[in-house]
């Protein structure tokens, strides 16, 4: 049997691109830009304006506090300078330095966004390959309940914006999981054992770590509910008794305060307030948020509160934002049946005369058609051979 | 807030030695396992409380990580291996093994003067991530070689020093003159779950678990 493989003729080369990266093609590329579209508008309605910043910085700058899960995980190489540079793994880290770089201090709060891609070495999972995009917002110089909401019902009325129906995002807070690491009495290896099983999703050793360590079984069970509490505000109320200390007080009024915004802006029935949501960055210090759509096994994205990331920069400043993946939101739209396919109105104009047709599709454009014509003399026939490979409807002869 | 509508959940078996005792597990939590029983060949079945796929234990994980299922059954051996992006929510406490370190037992000096002149070991494995891991810790340097089966052979072939596999009764070790020198991990089967999943279906899950550890406490009780 013939070998299904080809290989290129002497002397071609076999066009190939590396693994973890794609081309759009033209139906996925319109749907991806009315996608950004949707997204751009949404976030522009609320003040924001657009940032975009180099492809590449310093290892250094995107190596800041960007904890160790993102370190591992960028392309690093050298240019001619002997500088260390890296792609940048994501967006927040970059945006933060722009804002301490070039932004007066004086007229915070600012709002941007941006829509770019993102460089990752980590194995492909739907939608999120070594490079692929990001649409999110940070909101730098605001701290506080209030500024978490408008955060938040960004991200909400974007998504219901794209054409996503069915979504929820997930609410916690870091404070939660300090809170109690603090009061636990342990080495600070145990802490990061801890930490580590926590973020790994291990339930079991978590369980497992808690009998060995010399706890009171009340603490064990609280720490144990509090990494499963998830549901509508009542859990808070929960919170509030498994952990009266003032930690958590504090966190649980803030919280209150944001859902409430939420609720006037009739966003809280796309909430689940969960204790346990560990985000991988380590930059977050305040609230804490996730994506889900039942059609993707992955968030769709998230972000949170970040109050000491400028201070990284010499500058100090409140500031919170989030990330979308603008591929995973794609496929969620595909899903749902929802991603507005390509539905434009195209004219092939052929003649025996192919200067003729060029004429006519002028004539068809400049009343705002779609028009395209054969350069070549052609018949009927030909023409709507042509037109059905390129799934074009209108054909006009001259 | 949350979806109160009570969903079916979508959960994996694995092909092999944990199927029964998982069917026995959800037969006595009050799940109808009889159609999966029936020895048909069929590898999906619909009940009234849950929709099952059968997977090769392998691929359990995949599976309810791009959330084709919300939960999977799977010994803890895979998952240490592959280390999935998934929730481990549950020890069901069967399914019970280890993994060990073995070296033929007339070999033992052997391997100890090859590591000191040869600089590393030769360890043969079914599980070349736990095999790295393991020595990673221990500071030993191994040359690890990847099989896919019988692994027992590649001490007595001259294929490797030592062997990094699964031990249930340790018969075959004893029978292919090999003895353990280290326990590396006590495995056991698990209960794991699709990381949205675990968000959108909490209500579903958290019930789920509570009658599997229901199940699971009854049991210790009576053992003691």
């Amino acid at each position: 049997m013939d070998n299904k493989v080809k290989s290129p003729s002497a002397g071609c080369t076999q066009p190939a691109i590396p693994r973890g990266l794609r081309d759009i093609l033209p139906d996925e590329s319109y749907e991806r830009r009315q996608l950004e579209g949707k997204l751009r508008r949404t976030f522009a309605a609320w003040g924001y304006g657009e940032v975009i910043t180099p492809t590449f910085e310093y290892y250094s700058t995107l190596a800041t506090e960007a904890g160790e899960s993102l370190q591992k995980e960028m392309f690093r190489f050298f240019d001619t300078d002997g500088q260390q540079l890296a792609l940048r793994p994501e967006m927040t880290i970059p945006i933060a330095r722009l804002v301490a770089q070039r932004l007066d201090p004086a007229s915070l709060p600012y709002r941007l966004y941006c829509l770019a891609n993102v460089f990752r070495e980590e194995p492909a999972h739907r939608g999120q390959a070594r490079e692929f995009s990001q649409a999110g917002i940070e909101l730098v110089g605001a701290g506080g309940p209030v500024a978490d909401a408008e955060v938040i019902a960004i991200l909400a009325e974007s998504l219901a914006g794209s054409g996503l129906k069915s979504f929820q995002i997930g609410l916690g807070h870091t404070g939660f999981f300090r809170t109690i690491l603090k009061s636990l009495n342990m080495s600070a290896q145990e802490r990061q054992y801890l930490e580590t099983m926590v973020s790994e999703r291990n339930l079991v050793e978590v369980k497992n770590f808690l009998e060995r360590l010399a706890i009171t079984d009340e603490d064990r069970r609280a720490l144990i509910k509090i990494l499963s509490l998830r549901g509508g505000v009542e859990v808070l109320d929960t919170a509030e008794k498994l952990y009266p200390g003032p930690g958590f007080k504090d966190i649980i009024a803030g919280l209150r305060t944001t859902i409430n915004c939420l609720k006037d802006l009739d966003l809280a029935d796309r909430l689940i307030i969960d204790l346990g949501i560990i985000r991988d960055f380590d930059y977050y210090t305040g609230i804490i948020f996730e994506v889900y759509c039942p059609e993707l096994g992955f968030p769709l994205g998230g972000g949170g509160r970040y109050d000491n990331l400028l201070s990284e920069f010499d500058r100090e400043s409140a500031a919170a934002g989030f990330a979308l993946g603008l591929d995973r939101l794609h496929i969620a739209l595909i899903e749902q049946g929802n991603a507005n396919p390509k539905s434009i109105e195209r004219h092939l104009v052929y003649s025996k005369q192919p200067e003729a047709a060029l004429t006519q599709a002028a004539k068809l454009r400049a009343a705002g058609k779609i028009a395209e014509s054969v350069l070549r003399p052609a018949d009927a026939k030909l023409a709507q051979k042509i037109a059905a490979g390129k799934g074009i409807t209108n054909l006009v002869g001259v | 807030m949350i979806n109160q509508k009570n969903e079916k959940l979508r959960i994996a078996l694995p092909k092999g030695s944990l199927i029964e005792p998982t069917l026995n597990l959800l037969s006595k939590i009050g799940y109808d396992v009889a159609p999966i029983r029936s020895g048909s060949r069929k590898l999906s079945f619909s009940t009234e409380q849950a929709d099952f796929i059968i997977a090769r234990a392998t691929d359990v994980p995949t599976y309810v990580m791009y959330g084709a299922v919300d939960l999977g059954f799977v010994g803890k051996d895979i998952l240490m291996e592959s280390t999935p992006d998934v929730f481990e929510l549950l020890d069901l406490g069967y399914g019970q093994c280890k993994f060990i370190l073995a070296e033929p037992v007339a070999k033992s000096a052997k391997a100890g003067e090859y590591y000191r002149r040869a600089g590393q070991l030769r360890v043969a494995t079914k599980y070349p991530n736990v095999t790295k891991n393991y020595f990673e810790q221990q500071g030993l340097q191994v040359e690890t070689i990847k099989l896919y089966g019988s692994i027992e052979l590649a001490p007595l072939a001259g294929l490797a020093d030592q062997i990094v596999d699964l031990l249930s009764t340790g018969r075959t070790l004893a029978e292919n003159n090999l003895q353990v020198i280290d326990e590396i991990a006590p495995i056991s089967c698990r209960l794991i779950a699709n990381y949205v999943s675990n968000k959108l279906k909490s209500v579903e899950i958290i019930n789920f678990v509570a009658r599997l550890e229901e199940n699971l406490n009854l049991n210790k009780k009576s053992m003691e």
